[in-house]
């Protein structure tokens, strides 16, 4: 049984395919390597692991979610090319497994974020004793050091409807 | 899941509730909070001052007691061949009120399987903190909470109130 937290009262739900995994499309671009996640998961228990995913969609206009595909972050420190100029919305997914029972808990954390051209993004991704933490940064090429990005949820989205873009011209 | 969490969850608020002479769980924070000063079995004091002026400790609290304990627990079978549709549980309910000399930030638990006798709307009652200024710059936290399945909840306030912790603590440690 797979356990799921929402961060908030969203209705939305999305399955975590535990068998059939192929079923998820792995994240892959042509972009080229603009994004540096390092991740740390230990579950602090002999009894569990903690693994981590990495989501990432497409916000469209009208606040729809298109899913690019999905990234298994097992590697201490992985290299992403993100789509530039459009907004995206990234949801790591902390999956925690135990090795005597079957159950599952998934823990979700999202952001919305807008990656800018000539700009390097890094991501911490940290679990360790029952606490997570996540932190975005951005840095322009002429910057010194990079500043912290705060979470922007998804209830913050506001759609564009698709009628005003019509009477104004925009497809 | 943990159905041991979650019995232990009932058992200690029902505990509460009989050993106060209540026909009924805690209805507000404070009533929580003073029976946890009482003595009551399960539940203990946190205790600690931070080096921090009281308007930046509550405005931590609120912005984490949103992004990390507004929280609705679903679940779902997953199988070799199909899925069932996920089914809400239960949820979790934070309250942060703010004053001049004091901050309270309050945890409501809900399930949908537990049915406690006249329970408050959002839930009973089980995880409560008050931030009392100690001057410009200084902070005491003290942390009403039952000893047992609230330690991530705890490490995580303390960190808040700190300032050496953004983060959330995994709410598959206190929920669920």
């Amino acid at each position: 049984m797979a356990f799921r937290f929402l961060r908030s009262l969203a209705t939305l739900w999305i399955a975590y395919a535990l068998v059939g995994c192929a079923s998820i499309k792995p994240y892959s671009s042509s972009h080229p390597a603009n994004t540096t996640v390092t991740t740390s998961a230990q579950s602090g228990s002999l009894l569990d692991r903690v693994q981590v995913e990495l989501d990432i969609y497409l916000l469209r206009p009208d606040c729809s979610l298109e899913h690019l595909g999905r990234r298994t972050l097992r590697d201490a420190t992985t290299e992403l090319g993100l789509p530039s100029d459009v907004n995206l919305y990234l949801e790591f997914l902390f999956v925690k497994d135990s090795w005597i029972h079957s159950n599952q808990s998934v823990v979700s954390h999202d952001t919305t974020l807008r990656v800018r051209p000539m700009h390097r993004y890094s991501v911490d991704v940290r679990y360790s004793g029952s606490l997570y933490e996540i932190t975005l940064r951005e840095k322009s090429q002429s910057a010194t050091s990079a500043r912290v990005l705060e979470r922007q949820g998804l209830d913050r989205c506001q759609p564009v409807e698709a009628s005003k873009n019509k009477s104004r011209g925009r497809t | 899941m943990n159905p041991r969490r979650d019995q232990f969850f009932v058992l200690s608020t029902l505990s509460l509730a009989l050993l106060s002479g209540c026909a009924t769980v805690p209805q507000t924070s404070e009533e929580f909070r003073s029976l946890v000063r009482n003595g009551h079995m399960f539940t203990t004091i946190d205790s600690f001052v931070v080096h921090r002026p009281l308007a930046v400790v509550a405005s931590t609290f609120q912005r984490k007691a949103e992004d990390c304990l507004r929280l609705q627990l679903t679940s779902q079978l997953v199988g070799n061949i199909s899925s069932s549709s996920p089914v809400v549980r239960g949820t979790t309910t934070p309250t942060v009120n703010i004053e001049k000399s004091h901050a309270e930030l309050s945890l409501q638990f809900f399930y949908k399987s537990i049915k406690l006798s006249k329970e408050p709307e959002g839930g009973s009652y089980a995880f409560s903190v008050l931030a009392k200024s100690l001057g410009a710059t200084s902070t005491r936290i003290e942390v009403y909470r039952f000893t047992v399945s609230s330690e991530s909840l705890l490490a995580a306030v303390r960190g808040w109130a700190t300032g050496e912790f953004n983060g959330c603590p995994d709410p598959s440690s206190f929920f669920g």
